[in-house]
């Protein structure tokens, strides 16, 4: 049997047989390529490419063979076709049962392998992908669960432990299997007290009541404790049915510590202001006795000698002093504790100053510091409180006179802003050393910088001043002149 | 001669006021140092000014004037209160139950006083 090309080439009818079985092999080909490359480009894995390589070598050898047996089928074809067109072998086919059936069973093969190759690739390739894609996933979603920083727990309907996450060993050193199907009742990493809210709420939300998290305590195997915040989640099958709960607990030990330290902080910082409060009372009264008995002695001068006297002057000037130390301490100490009130009434400011300046200027005896006051000749009503804007005048005038030069001109300057009125106070000292610039306003200020100080004061003064001027809605600061002497400021809301 | 009671519970501070009133040759002085001895001895003597302490065990200088108002006699006595308390502050005021309805109050000083401010109160309410 061979092939005689030129009887090949006048039997049109063979041809088209052999075109359309080429034709048929050629598209399922190209199905199946296009699967394999749909495949292929979905997911770039080795896995992947390996199974898509051994399915291409698979179609394309059923190709081959389909092949084969159509030129096989072509050939035998040939032996009757010789003699006459297609009907003639369909003829030929009918009247030889054998050839026949080897043709019907050629066809067979063929489509059986194809088939084969498209089950193959359906049943057995996309399955083993989808098993390693699932394989894959699950292997992810385990590595997301085992290295979460959260401690997750998953509790079946009773309240027993189905899986715990890798955590539970790394955060409180227990063995996960040491646990396994054992209830919440028996969770000993759980403190008593809290197992006991923790039973309880699990049951309320079997029940359907939705519990916000809640604080726990937890105990590692060397009864350390930690602080967790416990949350659950119900876990429900595609039909509504309960499957369990999901538990997070997230460690909070460190913040819990922080909070309670920051609570025992403030609250001794309320203790401290709560014995300033008392010692600064406490100093009152003997302070009353010292300046009044002093006062009276001075009064009735004729019995002290000069030096007696002299010695009665310190005595007074010295306890007249203490006593302003404790005034500014109990002022601070009631606007921390809230008991200082800002009194609020509309006068203008300018009015005001106009009238205060003179019950300042004694300040200046001193040093011969002269006021000057430089005014905007316009309407500058705020809503303020006058006796506090006299003590902060008080001490802005009191500051310059101190750190200023002798037989300077101290300059109060207003300005009317857009919204705010601006107060000035500025000397002509040396200005405040950069070191000092940002303690100035800050609560005793001054401490720090104890040793080397060279004036009295416990550095209140200004911090009082930041707060009575924050406390009417304003601003303090301070800036030093370009050629010398500083500058204190505050501004105040005008009144609209 | 204006009669005049200290009250107070602190021993120094009432000989303090007593000198300090002393300096005026008009004032005549008694001390009391607690504020129920105060009421007895208010119901037998008359006086032209109490001069009084706040922070008193017991009785205190407000459960003072409280009982004052409400005595015939008592209540057109004035009273200076004298305390170590922010007591000339209206917030301080406020925060004391019915301070300013005790009528028998007419001047408030805060410890430590400078002689000078106690005479000069003292001189205004006596009304000299």
């Amino acid at each position: 049997m061979f092939f005689d090309v030129d009887n090949f080439k006048k039997d049109y009818a063979v041809l088209k047989y052999l075109i359309i079985f080429l034709l048929i092999s050629l598209g399922i080909l190209t199905i199946f390529l296009w699967l394999a490359y749909f495949e292929v480009s979905s997911s770039f894995d080795i896995g992947s490419i390996f199974f898509k390589s051994t399915y291409l070598i698979l179609t394309i050898s059923s190709f081959l063979i389909v092949l084969k047996i159509n030129i096989r089928t072509l050939v035998l074809g040939r032996i009757f076709v010789t003699y006459s067109s297609l009907d003639s072998l369909l003829t030929e086919l009918k009247n030889t049962p054998d050839l026949s059936r080897f043709y019907i069973e050629g066809e067979m093969i063929t489509l059986s392998l194809l088939f084969i190759g498209m089950g193959f690739y359906f049943a057995v390739l996309e399955d083993k992908n989808t098993e390693e894609k699932l394989k894959k996933s699950e292997e992810k979603y385990h590595q997301i669960f085992e290295s979460s920083p959260e401690l997750i727990v998953f509790l079946d309907k009773k309240g027993n432990l189905i899986t715990v996450n890798k955590r539970f060993t790394d955060w409180l050193g227990y063995k996960i299997d040491n646990f396994l199907g054992k209830n919440i009742k028996e969770f000993v990493f759980i403190s008593s007290k809290s197992r006991a809210k923790a039973i309880k709420n699990f049951l309320n939300r079997v029940d359907g009541k939705d519990i916000s998290p809640y604080e726990i305590e937890l105990l590692d195997k060397n009864k350390r404790k930690f602080f967790g915040m416990f949350s659950a989640t119900v876990v429900k099958n595609k039909e509504g049915e309960a499957l369990g709960d999901l538990v997070m607990i997230s460690d909070i030990t460190r913040r819990k510590r922080i909070e309670k330290e920051i609570k025992n902080l403030k609250e001794l910082d309320k203790t401290k202001d709560e014995f300033l409060n008392v010692a600064a009372h406490e100093f009152k009264s003997p302070l009353s006795s010292i300046i009044g008995m002093g006062q009276i002695l001075e009064k009735s001068k004729n019995k002290l000698s000069s030096e007696q006297k002299g010695y009665l002057k310190v005595i007074i000037k010295e306890s007249l002093r203490l006593n302003w130390v404790v005034k500014q301490i109990l002022t601070v100490t009631r606007f921390e504790t809230g008991k200082a009130v800002i009194e609020r009434e509309v006068f203008d400011l300018e009015e005001f100053l106009d009238f205060l300046i003179p019950s300042l200027e004694p300040l200046g005896t001193r040093n011969n510091s002269k006021i000057k006051l430089t005014k905007t000749g316009k309407k500058l009503k705020i809503a303020a409180d006058k006796s506090r804007i006299s003590s902060v005048m008080y001490n802005l005038v009191e500051n310059a006179v101190k750190y200023g030069k002798d037989d300077q001109i101290i300059e109060i300057k207003l300005s009317k802003l857009k919204n705010d009125v601006k107060v000035e106070v500025i000397d002509q000292g040396e200005g405040v050393p950069i070191q000092f610039q940002d303690k100035l306003f800050v609560k005793f200020g001054q401490l720090e910088n104890y040793l080397r100080r060279a004036h009295e004061g416990i550095g209140l003064g200004l911090y009082i001043c930041k707060i009575v001027i924050n406390k009417m809605g304003g601003e303090i600061g301070f800036k030093n002149n370009e050629i010398q002497g500083s500058n204190f400021y505050f501004s105040l809301p005008l009144k609209k | 001669m204006k009669k005049i009671l200290i009250v107070d519970n602190d021993k120094n501070i009432t000989q303090t006021i007593e000198a300090t009133l002393k300096t005026n040759k008009k004032y005549k002085t008694k001390i009391i140092m607690s504020g129920k001895e105060a009421l007895e001895d208010m119901k037998n003597n008359a006086y032209d000014l109490i001069l009084l302490d706040l922070m008193m065990p017991e009785v205190s200088g407000i459960d003072v004037c409280k009982k004052m108002v409400k005595d015939k006699d008592l209540k057109k006595v004035p009273v200076i209160i004298v305390s170590a308390l922010p007591v000339s502050s209206p917030s301080f005021q406020k925060s004391q139950d019915k301070f300013n309805e005790l009528d028998v109050v007419r001047d408030v000083l805060e410890k430590p006083f400078e002689i000078d401010d106690l005479l000069s109160k003292a001189k205004n309410v006596l009304g000299e």
